[in-house]
């Protein structure tokens, strides 16, 4: 299933005023350097329920898994079968 | 896993990254909460550092943790499954290797939200606090492997070498004061005895009770000083001398004497030579600690010479053991925590398919990875018999928590035979003569 970029972001943006590494002030410049380090000029607005993780490992392997299938559609083209389509499976 | 960095940890390093503060925020909302609370500040620091995902607490769940009791109380034993293992010839061929690149080391301040590389870690999301000790710039951190409570590194501002020295006494005394509600301690400054970096001077820490803190006094000592500084033996596997003062200016010179006199210190009918053609084998790893108020300093004694039949190391564990350990005894197994490395897990879940049907012990030899461990099986076999389903886990883990002591043994210079014991009182008298002159 194709994950939804735009909603795991905003659960990291959760996660970290939950865990106090953001404040309310700092959201909004945090989802910008996070689309940035994602590669992308536009999200979509969405709504997220609230949850409590003790860790961002769920939200991170998801991220992972989206930026793996980004590449797994361009490479493809390129060189099947290569180290890093292979691991796309592990995820 | 590889070297322990993969592509993806670079990945999930950098959006962490855009999580975390810059360094002077966190460095003075730590100071502002330290001024209140020391105990909160190290609460709200080691929070931060699981939050950020630089300590990786969902990889660290999955090492395997147990306790065996012995005699000399409970050892811990952690069989870690997030870090790879390195061989002690490579450690002590690294203490010699050019440094060029950047970070130096995986110590170095310069690791502070570095972006990392494929046999780096990244760590933009890795924040560090600067101390004050010896009236030097250190910094304080936790460990990203977590093997105890609040397990943390102090580290020098400087690459400079792991060294033994009156100054190491000096810093890790103001540590604990400044920190009273932790441990800390060094390891020891030679390859074999010491830890797996000795390129970069740092100390390990943290807020946890190991079974050598436990251990209670076997014998008190006499070691001048007045009555200033009080000596003890403990009971323990390795040989430690236990010091306490309520000053720390008469600890840290009654433990730098002793060190002096350890370092020269030779008894060859117990096996120990301090020099081979001027090169040093003898040194300490030493462990400090607040106790009701008192300075508590632990000189665990070490020596690191080989011979043609330990070339791995005398006081080493010996080759019968190196199918479960073979790495260095650092500090944190002095203490009584095994760490074993990852592959182990794997061989002990194959191995317990053999304990339950001993016969196929007979074709041990066909599997490549457990010939090492045939004799041990064997031995087991032989104790318990052939063992059910429902009990093999527990007995493997008593037995190996068994082979940890055994590892100790080896480790410690004088030993607990009453010749070794005798040894120990020598260098104990040779100790508080000197100090009277
Ligand atoms: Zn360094």
């Amino acid at each position: 299933m194709d994950v939804d970029i735009s909603y795991e972001i905003e659960r990291l943006l959760q996660y970290g005023l939950e865990k106090k590494l953001i404040h309310k002030e700092d959201v909004v410049y945090t989802r910008n350097k996070i689309m940035e380090v994602l590669g992308l000029e536009d999200i979509n607005e969405v709504y997220i329920n609230t949850e409590e993780l003790s860790s961002p490992e769920p939200i991170l392997r998801n991220m992972l898994k989206w930026a793996l299938q980004k590449a797994y559609y361009w490479m493809m083209e390129l060189t099947p079968g290569t180290y890093l389509t292979q691991r796309l499976w592990d995820v | 896993m590889d070297d322990g960095v993969d592509a993806w940890d670079l990945f999930d390093t950098k959006i962490m990254g855009c999580l975390i503060g810059r360094p002077s925020e966190i460095i003075s909302t730590f100071f502002n909460i330290y001024r209140r609370d020391k105990k909160e500040a190290t609460d709200y620091f080691y929070n931060l550092s699981k939050a950020s995902n630089y300590i990786r607490t969902d990889r660290i769940a999955k090492d395997m943790k147990w306790k065996t009791q012995t005699e000399y109380g409970e050892l811990d034993i952690t069989i870690n499954l997030s870090k790879p293992e390195k061989d002690p010839r490579a450690i002590a061929a690294e203490k010699n290797l050019k440094t060029t690149s950047y970070p130096k080391c995986l110590l170095c301040k310069e690791n502070e939200g570095y972006s990392g590389r494929i046999n780096h870690p990244a760590r933009q999301n890795h924040r560090i606090i600067p101390i004050t000790i010896n009236n030097e710039n250190w910094f304080f951190q936790y460990s990203p492997y977590v093997y105890y409570n609040e397990h943390c590194i102090v580290f020098k501002g400087e690459h400079e070498p792991m060294k033994i020295s009156r100054e190491t006494f000096c810093r890790l005394l103001d540590f604990v004061e400044q920190f009273p509600h932790y441990f800390i301690g060094s390891n020891a400054d030679l390859s074999i005895v010491g830890g797996s970096i000795l390129s970069h001077d740092h100390f390990q820490g943290g807020n946890y009770e190991f079974a050598m803190t436990k251990a209670p006094v076997e014998k008190e000592y006499a070691i001048g000083y007045g009555k200033k500084v009080k000596g003890y033996r403990i009971k323990w596997p390795m040989s430690v001398i236990r010091l306490e003062a309520v000053e720390k200016c008469d600890l840290i010179e009654s433990a730098y004497q002793i060190y002096l006199k350890w370092k020269n210190y030779s008894d060859v009918d117990a096996g120990i030579i301090s020099h081979t053609n001027g090169i040093p084998h003898n040194t300490v790893t030493p462990i400090a600690r607040m106790v009701d108020g008192r300075f508590q300093l632990d000189l665990v004694l070490r020596n690191n010479r080989t011979s043609e039949e330990y070339p791995y190391g005398i006081f080493h564990p010996h080759q019968e053991l190196h199918h479960i350990k073979k790495e260095n005894i650092g500090l944190i197994e002095v203490m009584g925590l095994a760490v074993l490395p990852a592959r182990l897990n794997n061989e002990f879940k194959e191995l317990t398919d053999y304990l339950v049907n001993p016969h196929k012990l007979l074709e041990i030899d066909k599997n490549e990875k457990l010939i090492k461990h045939k004799e041990w099986a064997i031995e087991i076999n032989r104790k318990y018999g052939p063992l059910m389903h429902d009990q093999v886990e527990e007995v493997l883990k008593n037995e190996i928590g068994q082979k940890f002591l055994k590892v100790l043994e080896d480790s410690g210079v004088f030993k607990r035979d009453v010749e070794g014991q005798n040894a120990f009182d020598k260098f104990m008298e040779s100790v508080n003569r000197d100090s009277k002159e």
